[in-house]
């Protein structure tokens, strides 16, 4: 096996094409698949500490999330817990302390695994995915990007997160079995932009359920126009129990899930910033 | 391939696999055996040491990927005749029983108080959640980190 | 809507081997010339703190301090048998070998003192403070180590060894009339636990726990064993199963088989009975299985003060809550009287 150290993207995506070549960030997944013999790469491409993958910078009204941003650098930034509070809770959660040092955003994106916590988060917050690779850059918009079978092309890298900046609200709950070192269940993501005490415009995304986290601009659709007012809480509740009985149909996990998802909604309803 | 790695401020220059793990880099080649291997998977915490400061599980990561950053094992935090304000606490109230999980609490604590030392119940318990122990309750695990917080803090 | 509850478990289990199974402990002890002393024996301290145990009880014995004592365990070239670490029986079954074996090494020591100091019988002679001396009388005394020093000159040693063996019979299967046990440990616990009703969710946020041990030898373990009894009995009653399929474990990996994490740990609050157990040792007796057993009973009996619906099966997981619960308001409708789900 080789293993490589770019020092810039540019080289990182030149190394991408060698035959077997994986690209290593935390490696929180990546070492133990390895290990298990879940995946055998040829070449290790370590971009965990490339500088240019590791920013959190305001870009205009665009926020700018290096792939190998880490969770924790996510839970402790002050610009994130203002503009992109979903992601911000959702990098609180995640794992323990000791996991959320090394895993990155990007490493959970390109894992692809359903109950990524970072995801739901950032489909709510309506982000865009740049990839590099030979062929150049890609920018793509998130929801799209995760209807791709597979998700990721061989030697492509992604690069960064783009989160629109538009003064919306968002909140995100997750459902684990215990209070930390949790696989989400269920996890919830919900942004929300209004005018006084309409809702103008509305996402909502939920994690664990099916294959890959994805938004529901159904449910989305119910209440934008309408007043916040005191029902919709409630019905936000109720519509999420709908569409996840709908979705799960008649999986195992499907009594409690379609039940349990209200409770999460409720708790990111509540979680959405002042 | 060949990697320079500073481990508790100490250089040494190895001659590893590519996939070899940090874990076992610090256990068989440096003798650095006060790491312990529990789970392998990083649900556990027996692994955790330090890297430039932060708690990592070195089950999951590869000792090519620490070159560079600085590290340490509860073999740097101290000794028996210069024990770090934890170590005295964590013997001193009882919180280590079978001990397995013990360097890797000492270094989430550490970790925890470098950054903040005067931390809450609830800061401290979420600080040593990725570290499972099975004997203790967590109990007096947690009174040992309030009372080497006090300490530090004199 | 998250509910509180209060739950109260109350247990009693035997110790040690039982069923008339052979259940013997052994130790080896010397005192030695420098005037400390060494317990070998095979029970092994896996963390419980059996070894600190034995060197106090040699300690208190021999009037030395705890760290005078060297404890040899788990060495089955020099150490004599003790059994397992298990079924609670250390403190108790090789706590009373040690004790036999240290006080007769001990009866030795004093015989041969009674002769040194020209006394009559060795009633009259103490072991005090790392001193040996006649009891009241400040003037005929000297350190430990200088009369085991002397006597060692002289080819005396100050060695012993003994078994101590705990008698049981099996039940008899007839009338189940018997003494399986001995002895039996008693604990209570009170669970305070909040349930979130829309997901099934538990938090335990205090457990207050009430142990008799007999004798607390050391304290600080005995709180310790509580508590890491309690957070198993919290892992016991909330998440943890060994999935089986066709004898296979499915979950053998702590990503897959969960126990607590110190977030889901409740306060704990340990209040040490100590009502003596005159057949152990200074009148000591186990703890470390009994402590676990209440926890469970108590959280379950608190999600039903919480929330009204009886947990049959365990652990309680949320989906067997949410399920209840469910099925509770459809029976009786929202907030239905709980004495009727009881019945």
């Amino acid at each position: 096996m080789d293993y490589f150290r770019p020092r810039s993207v540019e080289e990182a995506v030149t190394l991408g094409q060698s035959p077997g070549a994986a690209f290593l960030g935390g490696g929180t997944d990546l070492v133990l698949q390895m290990r298990q013999g879940k995946v055998n790469p040829q070449c290790l491409i370590d971009v965990h500490n490339l500088a240019e993958l590791k920013e959190i910078r305001r870009n205009g009204d665009v926020l700018e999330l290096g792939s190998m941003v880490t969770f924790s650098e996510v839970s402790d930034s002050n610009l994130l817990q203002d503009s992109a509070r979903a992601l911000w809770l959702a990098g609180q959660t995640m794992g323990s302390p000791a996991i959320r040092n090394q895993a990155t955003i990007g490493g959970n994106l390109g894992n692809g695994s359903p109950a990524a916590d970072a995801i739901p988060a950032l489909l709510a917050l309506d982000a865009e995915v740049c990839l590099r690779s030979q062929a150049g850059e890609e920018v793509i918009s998130l929801a799209v990007f995760l209807e791709r079978y597979p998700l990721l092309a061989p030697g492509t890298l992604i690069w960064k997160f783009l989160v629109p900046l538009r003064g919306w609200q968002s909140g995100f709950a997750k459902l684990g079995r215990r209070r930390a070192l949790a696989i989400a269940r269920l996890s919830v993501a919900v942004a929300l932009k209004t005018e006084g005490e309409t809702v103008m415009d509305l996402r909502v995304a939920f994690g664990a359920v099916g294959k890959r986290a994805f938004l529901s601009p159904a449910l989305a659709a119910r209440f934008i126009g309408r007043e916040l007012d005191v029902h919709w809480r409630t019905e936000m509740i109720s519509g999420s129990q709908e569409l996840v009985r709908e979705t799960l149909k008649t999986r195992a996990s499907a009594p409690y899930k379609a039940v349990a998802v209200g409770g999460v909604m409720h708790q990111a309803l509540m979680l959405l910033q002042e | 391939m060949n990697i320079e790695l500073r481990v508790n401020e100490q250089d040494f220059r190895l001659v590893v696999e590519p996939d070899e793990r940090l874990l076992d880099v610090l256990r068989n080649r440096l003798g650095l055996i006060g790491t312990k291997e529990g789970c392998g998977e990083g649900e556990c915490g027996a692994c955790t040491i330090l890297m430039d400061g932060k708690a990592v599980n070195s089950c999951l990561v590869l000792a090519a990927q620490a070159v560079g950053h600085e590290l340490m094992t509860i073999e740097g935090v101290g000794d028996r005749l210069h024990p770090h304000p934890l170590q005295k606490s964590f013997v001193e109230l009882g919180a280590v029983q079978c001990g397995f999980c013990t360097p890797g609490m000492i270094l989430s604590a550490k970790a925890l108080l470098d950054r903040n030392s005067q931390p809450s119940e609830e800061e401290i318990k979420e600080a040593m959640s990725g570290n499972l122990c099975r004997c203790t309750g967590y109990d007096k695990i947690v009174k040992a980190v309030q009372r080497a917080a006090e300490e530090v803090a004199r | 809507m998250k509910k509180r509850g209060i739950g109260l478990g109350c247990g009693w289990y035997g110790t040690g081997y039982g069923n008339g199974f052979p259940d013997v402990s052994s130790a080896f002890v010397e005192i030695h010339d420098d005037g400390s002393a060494t317990v070998s024996t095979g029970a092994v301290d896996v963390g419980q703190g059996s070894s600190t145990v034995f060197a106090q009880i040699a300690a208190e014995e021999l009037g030395l301090e705890p760290q005078d004592i060297t404890v040899i365990t788990g060495d089955t070239d020099t150490t004599p048998d003790s059994g397992t670490s298990a079924a609670t029986r250390h403190t108790y079954n090789t706590g009373n070998a040690v004790l036999k074996a240290v006080r007769e090494a001990k009866e030795r020591l004093l015989d041969h003192a009674a002769h040194e100091f020209s006394c009559t019988s060795a009633q009259g002679i103490e072991l005090k403070e790392g001193w040996i001396g006649v009891i009241g009388d400040p003037s005929r005394r000297q350190p430990l180590a200088d009369m085991v020093f002397q006597a060692r000159l002289h080819g005396e040693r100050f060695i012993s060894a003994e078994s101590s063996t705990a008698r049981t019979t099996p039940v008899d299967r007839e009338n189940g009339q018997g003494a399986p046990y001995w002895p039996y440990a008693f604990g209570a616990q009170v669970a305070e636990v909040e349930v979130d009703t829309e997901t099934g969710l538990v938090q335990v946020l205090r457990i207050i726990a009430a142990h008799d041990v007999g004798r607390a030898i050391n304290p600080t373990q005995v709180e310790g064993q509580i508590a890491g009894a309690v957070a198993q009995g919290v892992g016991y009653a909330l998440m943890e199963e060994v999935e089986l399929h066709e004898g296979v474990i499915k979950n053998p990996a702590f990503s897959s088989y969960l126990i607590p994490t110190a977030l889901d740990v409740p306060n704990i609050q340990t209040i040490i009975v100590e009502e003596e157990e005159i057949t152990g040792p200074y009148g000591a007796k186990g703890l470390g299985e009994p402590a676990m057993v209440p926890t469970l009973a108590a959280v379950v009996n608190a999600i039903y003060d919480a929330v009204g619906v009886r947990i049959t099966s365990l652990p309680a997981t949320p989906e067997k809550i949410l399920a209840a619960l469910v099925e509770k308001e459809r029976t009786f409708g929202e907030g239905g009287m709980r004495q009727n789900i009881d019945s």
